[in-house]
């Protein structure tokens, strides 16, 4: 009963990215590199907001397979409104970002209101909002020139550091703040560790797990109709296809919980999703075959899942008497 | 059941890093007896049951011994093996599926077909019909067991304890969901076992059922045993001052009786389908007693006022600045605060920190208006403020709920309330699983909380509590308001009265 047992299970995460970094460092070719580790996280910036927003999902204990694909269609829609509309960047990144508050918002309709399964709602939304996608962009790649200037910027001070990039990292560092320090991100954790308790002492988790649900919407905007359109510079119908999983692999592995209550967006899921995108990226810089790379995230879901049942053993079990 | 069979603990002591649980625990139980194994939460009695379990392994030199033959048990399956069989609190079923599949479910694979994969089905019933005729059950083996009630659950789960082979076997409190009737059907049963030479033990709060069903009794504190008594060489008061080591006193506050305006008025409360038409008042500082006998609707009353069962007629009234005023629901829930009955599917958050359960009803309180800010360290100190007012037993504030014994998860619940510091509190059964000591606490924390002008409305089926802790009792029969009773005329015909007449008058 020691008053700070440093929890090895927390830091489990850490060890693993420094692990993929080390190895690839030594076995890779300029790996270890700023230039190479900003272009990886900045390549990966919108899997990484992506998997913050299915975090928030996944701590009022909703499975949100959907992410990506609100994401998809906020991009889409903010790029052909650059692309076809000539409009100024802000208001299409503001008409994405709607579309994915909306979007989140219809998922809570569904979920909370009529209370359908959220896993199939949302996997449901996936397929609706992907061939939407098709359907306004023809399914052809548009390529949008306009928002140049945005993805080049970068700070020579820094390394070189994308201003993207800094942004990336000042929306995490307000949704950690958010979750820890306020009321609502408490009211989020206590509403995924019981619903039931939650209703009874006067908190009202439907409206929790609506906010959490726009806040999801808002964040996959966010992710689709900028750092999706404006790193990749256009639209493919592929685009961010696949992410929802990454997204939620990525928040298991750093920590949190399928079953509601439990994790963060930093170290958890965003350590979690550097997991995810170092190794991917550290085998394609050691020229390893590109079909070993999914076998090996596999494996590596694999042992975050294991983890996690150890620690949520740990956490049910042991009961002192 | 072949040679004598006899349990025997000898010398069992364990360490968990920090506290002694148990120290040098000896004893022997016998065959054909029930043995009661008393003690307040933390006396070490949950620590002994899971060393006989497997689930903990006592301490280098610590010994048990089974019919005379020393055994390990170094985990739950090497219990069931030495035929080490417990029946639980939380009765564990598979509601969907058929009485014998429930009584044999352990161990499916015996139960094949010669060479295949196919159950036998004939066989199974069969064998599961003779462990319900041992107890002379007329459960029919092929219904599904979401049509039964928990008592015969219960007989389910003991069935199947059976079926394993179970000699040894442990009932921790088992009637804490059972209504008076199952709760009789199931003495019956643990007598018909008794009688067939099973060591039989028995765990309960409730000191009543020890006597009435134990032929003697240990008695556990600070994880020692302090007595081993034959059920007629001791009595209640004995008893109680064995488990808390002192004698216990009578209350300190002597409730005085003026009380203050009318604060809070119910007016034909309806369900859908319980309550009826019930109406009642509350007065400020006042400790208002609702008293019916299981399934009167005690409950329902509770949440068809405060919105969580469907209101279909009546409305509240509620004073603000001296006046009464009709009050929504949702307004109402403002105001006040509900303990409810079954703290751990709906009271608390168990895999949170003591200070977060706390804080948790009145986390705007800690937080900035707009952007609802935190101030975490705020929220430390009153959590460990409170902690202390209720004297909760814990190591620090970040300690997780789950880890706490039932009175001390009780106190977590209290203190959160207290937080909130409502007007009024509704408390379903606010002490049940709870031991004396806590269960005293907890009395005196409402007193003084009523002195201080907070008013409470309880319901508990424990008469002797709801007498000393209550001003004025109302009782109810079938969702309807059928007596009120003054502090001064308390007793038990006086409260039954009402039910009475409504039962003759059927």
């Amino acid at each position: 009963m020691n008053k700070k047992k440093i929890d090895v299970y927390s830091l489990s995460s850490y060890f693993v990215l420094l692990a993929i970094l080390i190895v690839f460092g030594i076995g890779g070719n300029n790996f270890l590199t700023l230039k190479s580790l900003y272009a990886t996280m900045n390549n990966g910036s919108a899997q990484i907001l992506i998997a913050c927003a299915a975090t928030f999902g996944l701590l009022v204990g909703i499975i949100d397979l959907s992410v990506a694909a609100i994401g998809y269609l906020s991009g889409v829609v903010a790029g052909m409104l650059l692309h076809l509309y000539n409009v100024p960047y802000p208001v299409a990144f503001a008409a994405g970002v709607a579309v994915g508050v909306f979007l989140g918002w219809v998922n809570s309709l569904l979920i909370v209101k009529f209370k359908m399964n959220g896993m199939l709602v949302t996997f449901g939304m996936m397929l609706v909002l992907r061939a939407f996608g098709r359907l306004f962009t023809n399914d052809k790649t548009i390529t949008i020139d306009n928002v140049k200037p945005m993805r080049q910027a970068r700070i020579a001070a820094l390394g070189g550091l994308q201003v993207s990039l800094i942004i990336l990292v000042l929306i995490i560092v307000i949704l950690q703040l958010v979750l820890t320090y306020t009321a609502f991100g408490r009211k989020l954790l206590l509403v995924g560790c019981d619903e039931n308790v939650a209703n009874r002492i006067g908190i009202n988790s439907d409206k929790i797990k609506t906010q959490a649900l726009m806040l999801e919407g808002l964040l996959c905007g966010i992710a689709g109709s900028f750092f999706w359109i404006v790193v990749q510079g256009s639209i493919v119908t592929s685009g961010l296809n696949g992410y929802e999983f990454l997204a939620i692999a990525g928040a298991v592995l750093g920590g949190v919980s399928l079953l509601g209550g439990r994790g963060t967006i930093f170290p958890g899921a965003v350590i979690g999703s550097l997991i995810l995108l170092y190794l991917a990226s550290g085998m394609a810089n050691m020229g390893i075959d590109l079909f070993v790379t999914p076998f090996v995230r596999g494996i590596i879901i694999f042992i975050a899942m294991y983890v996690d049942a150890l620690r949520t053993r740990k956490i049910m079990g042991n009961r002192m008497s | 059941m072949g040679e004598q069979l006899s349990l025997e603990f000898k010398n069992i002591s364990k360490t968990f890093p920090g506290v002694k649980a148990l120290s040098n625990v000896s004893f022997k139980a016998q065959p054909g007896k029930v043995c009661g194994l008393v003690g307040v939460n933390g006396a070490g009695k949950s620590t002994l049951m899971n060393i006989l379990g497997g689930i903990h392994q006592p301490d280098e030199g610590g010994e048990i011994l089974i019919s005379g033959q020393r055994v390990v048990i170094e985990d739950p399956k090497a219990a069931t093996r030495n035929g080490i069989a417990f029946i639980q609190q939380e009765v564990q079923a598979f509601d969907t599926m058929t009485v014998y599949e429930n009584i044999l479910a352990s161990d499916l694979d015996k139960w094949c077909k010669k060479k295949s994969l196919i159950l036998d089905r004939s066989a199974m019933k069969a064998e599961a019909q003779k462990y319900l005729d041992a107890m002379d059950s007329r459960i029919d083996v092929e219904t599904p067991v979401y049509t039964l009630t928990v008592g015969d659950k219960q007989i389910i789960q003991i069935a199947r304890a059976l079926s394993q082979g179970g000699r040894i076997l442990l009932f921790d409190e088992p009637t804490a969901s059972l209504s008076d009737h199952e709760v009789a059907m199931l003495f019956e049963v643990i007598r018909k076992l008794k009688a067939q030479g099973y060591i039989i033990f028995y765990i309960s709060h409730f000191l009543d059922e020890i006597f009435e069903m134990c032929d003697n009794i240990v008695v556990l504190r600070d994880g020692r045993v302090v007595g081993e008594a034959g059920i007629s060489d001791i009595n209640k008061e004995k008893l109680v001052e064995m488990m808390l080591g002192y004698q216990l006193e009578g209350s300190a506050h002597t409730r005085k009786t003026e009380l203050g305006d009318v604060i809070f008025q119910a007016e034909h409360i309806s369900g859908e389908k319980l309550p009826k038409d019930f109406s009642f008042a509350l007065h400020k500082g006042e400790i208002l007693g609702v008293w019916g006998l299981l399934g009167s609707g005690r409950s329902e009353l509770f949440n068809t006022i405060l919105g969580i069962d469907k209101m279909v007629e009546g409305k509240l009234l509620f004073s603000r600045n001296g006046t009464l005023a009709e009050i929504t629901q949702g307004e109402f829930y403002k105001h006040i605060g509900y303990l409810t009955e079954g703290r751990h599917y709906d009271g608390l958050f168990l895999n949170m920190p003591i200070g977060q359960n706390i804080t948790s009803s009145n986390l705007d309180e800690f937080s900035t208006r707009g952007l609802g800010i935190l101030n975490t360290a705020k929220e430390h100190e009153e959590a460990r403020r409170l902690m202390k007012e209720v004297n909760v037993k814990a190591v620090d504030e970040n300690m997780k709920v789950s880890k706490l014994s039932g009175g001390n998860q009780q106190k977590v619940i209290i203190a959160k309330w207290f937080l909130k510091d409502p007007e009024i509190l509704f408390m379903d059964e606010p002490t049940k699983g709870v031991d004396v000591g806590a269960k005293n606490e907890i009395k005196e924390l409402i007193f003084q909380k009523a002195e201080n002008g907070t008013s409470f409305v309880v319901i508990s089926s424990e008469l002797e509590e709801i007498m000393s802790l209550c001003d004025r009792i109302i009782v109810i029969y079938e969702g309807r308001l059928v007596g009120e009773v003054e502090k001064a005329d308390f007793s038990k015909e006086n409260l039954m009265k009402g039910i009475v007449s409504q039962e003759e008058g059927r």
